[in-house]
């Protein structure tokens, strides 16, 4: 990982397919770009794929999975295992992530990051598909803490302590979203500060943005309450920066990549949310630096 | 027991009147999930048929397209690959059973989506491939159409229909729905190519694919197409490059 790791040190933004084409053409001021894994599980020759390939001749990758089901009680989709490493083999991203979630049951895929409750039996699950995954994909994995909705009954661990207890058997890193940690400290009532100390940072490859929306949950005619949902459909909110700056503090630089999966902007909209959080970037770097002279 | 909670979580997905026992208490945050697991799958199907959506409107196709993912959810994580059963759900619907032509649209957009993700063939045969055979042996031969080749004839103008809804104008005040028409697609290297075929052409182009020879896929086409041209439609396929492979007749080879 060293020297593609060395590469992975900006901000970046997610390729999404209405920008395809305009990327292919053009040279971005980014030295690399995230792409959802699943989108591009196809034949070589597909238009697609050669498009992929292309743009990968010019910006490193991170290739993000969403439907590995990580947490899936009964094992990992061994085709599907087989079809993301014949995908990175030919891609040779620098970077590779999943979620701390599920989504599949059964034969059944629920195209969403289902929780998983912080037990000692979902401890050891996880740990077990990351162990596989890591061997069959000859790769380290990040794994990314999801955005929470729902306080499961069964926990063992906090979220930070489960984050760190599969860091600590499976040799993993992580990709911390800290618009995920927004949302859920918002809908659990969770303390971000506390959160931020006990997460295991040095274990950090990858960290991303995103926008979130809210969402007023009504009864009898009545807000009951309001809860923000992890929508990825706008621009980065002020909190979500300032939470961002808070752990780069804390963590050093790392490259961050803003995620806008809804709603897709114009590219120069992206570009823009990249370059703020460049400069955040860049004043950890330079406070860092600093202190390292001092 | 995790496994049995997934499960439970996952009925409470697909079911509006269950929700998982240990959650009971927080049916509200519960149905966030459930709203997106369907809102996700809804969008998927959307993007997947975007001219059936215009024909039913939004509120219809979404509300069908809710229930489909309810009974039907994606079997592998790739959003690509759903909605291959969407085309013969709709087909079922009662509420579609007087508008035949809709499901026939989806049922080219989704031979659209197939061609594309299987990408432009890999090997072709040469048009003048059948030049070195003899005249005696031609119609026995069989050629195999490459991969992304795909064929759909319906009751109704699909083509029209199709066409109608590429740009802004969607004037289909000269569109006879009830035209049966066929339709040929196959992948380019930049995309899809999409192309108006006879009727007699498209039988022909099917029954090749069902393996038959190019006699008999000739006859088939002729019964079903009595202006069906063999030269014009072999030599136009030829051309494009529709074929990976030939094979001689079972026992000259």
């Amino acid at each position: 990982m060293g020297t593609a790791a060395r590469s992975f040190s900006c901000a970046a933004i997610g390729l999404r397919n209405p920008h395809l084409a305009q990327i292919r053409e053009c040279r971005l001021e980014l030295s690399w770009l995230e792409i959802h894994s699943e989108n591009y599980l196809l034949p070589p020759v597909a238009p697609r794929f050669k498009a992929i390939e292309k743009i990968r001749e010019n910006y490193d990758l991170s290739c993000h999975g969403v439907g590995l089901s990580i947490g899936s009680a009964r094992g990992l989709d061994r085709d599907h295992l087989a079809g993301l490493k014949a995908l990175y083999n030919r891609l040779e991203p620098g970077l590779i992530s999943e979620h701390l979630a599920w989504s599949v049951v059964d034969g059944h895929y629920y195209n969403d990051l289902l929780p998983l409750p912080y037990s000692t039996e979902a401890l050891k699950v996880v740990c077990d598909n990351i162990d596989l995954a890591q061997e069959m994909l000859g790769r380290r994995l990040l794994i990314e803490n999801p955005a929470r909705y729902l306080l499961l009954p069964d926990g063992d661990f906090s979220e930070p302590a489960f984050l760190r207890e599969i860091v600590v058997r499976t040799g993993c890193g992580l990709l911390f979203d800290v618009n995920n940690l927004f949302v859920s400290a918002h809908n659990l009532h969770l303390d971000t500060a506390a959160y931020l100390w006990d997460l295991p940072v040095d274990a950090i490859g990858e960290i991303h943005v995103a926008g979130h929306s809210r969402q007023d949950l009504v009864e009898e005619g009545n807000v009951v309450e309001t809860v923000l949902i992890d929508d990825h459909g706008s621009i980065v909110p002020p909190d979500v920066w300032a939470l961002l700056d808070v752990l780069l503090s804390i963590a050093g630089p790392k490259p961050v990549l803003v995620e806008w999966d809804n709603n897709v902007p114009p590219l120069d909209v992206l570009l823009a949310e990249a370059a703020k959080a460049q400069r955040l970037i860049d004043a950890c770097q330079s406070q860092g630096e600093v202190s390292h002279v001092a | 027991m995790l496994h049995e909670w997934q499960q439970d979580f996952a009925r409470g997905l697909c079911d509006q009147g269950t929700v998982p026992v240990a959650l009971r208490d927080n049916q509200r945050r519960f149905a966030i999930y459930r709203d997106s697991v369907s809102a996700s799958l809804v969008a998927a199907l959307g993007e997947a048929f975007p001219v059936t959506r215009l024909l039913v409107g939004d509120r219809f196709f979404d509300a069908v397209a809710a229930d489909y993912a309810r009974q039907e959810p994606p079997h592998i994580p790739r959003l690509s690959a759903y909605g291959g059963t969407y085309p013969d759900y709709l087909r079922r619907l009662p509420t579609l059973h007087d508008l035949p032509y809709v499901a026939d649209v989806a049922q080219l957009e989704w031979a659209r989506i197939e061609a594309y993700f299987t990408g432009p063939a890999v090997q072709l045969i040469q048009p003048d491939s059948l030049l070195g055979y003899a005249p005696e042996i031609l119609p026995l031969l069989r050629l195999q159409p490459e991969a992304s080749l795909r064929v759909i004839t319906g009751e109704s103008a699909i083509w029209s229909i199709w066409i109608a809804h590429q740009g802004n104008s969607q004037d289909l005040e000269h569109i006879d729905v009830g035209e049966a028409q066929a339709v040929r697609l196959s992948c380019a290297t930049d995309g899809v190519v999409m192309s108006q075929i006879a009727l007699g052409h498209a039988v022909f182009l099917l029954a090749l694919g069902e393996g038959h020879s190019i006699f008999t896929a000739a006859e088939t086409a002729m019964a079903a197409d009595a202006g069906f041209d063999l030269q014009a439609s072999l030599a136009s396929e030829l051309r494009l490059g529709s074929f990976s492979d030939i094979a001689g007749p079972e026992g000259l080879d």
